[in-house]
């Protein structure tokens, strides 16, 4: 096994592969990680042991009331975000409007069933008025939002997202932006926000939107949630 | 189908492909779970926050990084192991670390041989195989969380003697797996 030329990192692979390294340690040996192939190639040994330990345990059974919990989840945000699933009745063609047109397991009635509100472009007008921008409509639930409206700025890769009428979210919750690429599952983003007394906010979506198919909106508890805990608000196909 | 087929379905959202995942992986899932946080609702909520996690995240499994049962005992271990520092502080550790700790005691403690049996029951072949020194290390490590800095200061040893210990336990372990399988 080759030995890297910094005897404090190398000392820490070890712990590192066990977990056992504080946070700023174990990014200090991650940044290293990337330009040291003698210690990816160490890690690489050390974890051979490591990874047999995850399945040297007894065995325990988890109980069938765990998998209803998990499947009822998985479903729930598989009918959210438009999947195809093979054994169900075959779904119509994805688009933009799809995870309207689905009974949406998580609304407690029918008349809470999303209607798409299209705000018209143009009564936004070329975007924000800078050259180079230009301006997305989204849709809105107006079940959520009767009177609400929202889009998104685009400009060069980044976004800003523009609401209007929107309910305050309410004590103890904020306004959470995701983001949605390829089908994918939306990822949370440090986009939090609320609304002031005339409903209206305004956020930048973080990173760099070029790539990204959707950016959506969801109320969430204060300091936001890894995944959408309540049907979009705004959804705003880029 | 092989799990990197379906993780391609999952990726794209289907929920029926990550219900053979999961059925293939949960009990293993499960148990690595309770071996960490002790208690079955604990482990519950680890496995559930753990495949959803993994469910939300399919997208970005990499076959060639691993198999996908690493991946999601990974997923696994890492939720477990927050878990247990969130319900616990250092100096409140309950009978696990205690019985890790006192493995080394004499015969004469009743209470520290009694303790020593409970996480013999537990602990499973490839631990066994370590001298008590690299096993302790190592257990107190990826089965209670504990940091190096916070092992040395629990044994009352200097930290780069946990650190070699560490390197010393999971290359014995590498060494004997390669003898096992070749």
């Amino acid at each position: 096994m080759t030995h890297c030329d910094d005897p404090h990192i190398d000392d820490l692979l070890a712990p590192f592969a066990l977990g056992a390294c504080p946070d700023a340690e174990a990014d200090l040996v991650r940044g290293h990680l990337v330009g040291c192939a003698a210690c990816r190639d160490t890690l690489a040994q050390l974890s051979i042991g490591r990874d047999a330990l995850l399945t040297d345990v007894p065995d325990r059974a988890p109980s069938a009331a765990l998998k209803a919990q998990v499947m009822d989840r998985v479903r729930a945000e598989s009918e959210l975000f438009g999947a195809a699933t093979p054994r169900r009745a075959p779904a119509p063609a994805p688009s933009r409007f799809g995870w309207l047109r689905r009974p949406l397991p998580m609304l407690a009635t029918a008349a809470a069933l999303l209607v798409a509100v299209l705000v018209g472009v143009s009564q936004l007008g070329g975007g924000d008025g800078t050259p180079g921008s230009r301006t997305v409509p989204a849709q809105v639930d107006t079940a959520q939002a009767p009177r609400g409206s929202a889009h998104l700025v685009v400009e060069g890769g980044r976004g800003r997202l523009v609401v209007a009428g929107l309910p305050d979210p309410g004590r103890g919750r904020v306004y959470e932006v995701w983001l949605r690429s390829a089908g994918g599952t939306p990822r949370p983003t440090s986009a939090l926000f609320s609304v002031d007394r005339t409903g209206a906010g305004e956020t930048a979506v973080p990173g760099d939107i070029s790539g990204v198919d959707q950016v959506l909106v969801t109320s969430e508890p204060s300091g936001g949630s890894t995944s959408p805990s309540r049907v979009p608000l705004v959804v705003a196909t880029v | 189908m092989a799990d990197e087929e379906l993780m391609a379905l999952v990726a794209a959202l289907d929920a029926d492909a990550f219900e053979v995942v999961y059925d293939r992986h949960c009990g293993p899932a499960f148990a690595l779970a309770f071996r960490i946080c002790g208690s079955r609702p604990a482990a519950d909520d680890v496995c559930q926050e753990a495949f959803l996690a993994a469910w939300r995240s399919a997208v970005r499994f990499d076959p060639r990084a691993g198999s996908v049962r690493g991946w999601l005992l990974t997923i696994v271990h890492n939720r477990a192991i927050d878990h247990l520092r969130r319900a616990t502080r250092v100096r409140d550790r309950t009978i696990s670390d205690d019985t890790a700790a006192e493995r080394l005691a004499g015969p004469d403690d009743t209470e520290a041989s009694a303790l020593a049996a409970h996480a013999a029951d537990e602990a499973a072949g490839l631990l066994e195989r370590l001298p008590d020194e690299q096993r302790q290390v190592v257990e107190l490590a990826f089965f209670s969380g504990y940091s190096h800095s916070e092992i040395a200061e629990l044994l009352d040893l200097p930290l780069g003697t946990v650190k070699t210990r560490m390197r010393r336990g999971l290359e014995r372990l590498r060494n004997h797996l390669q003898e096992v399988h070749g």
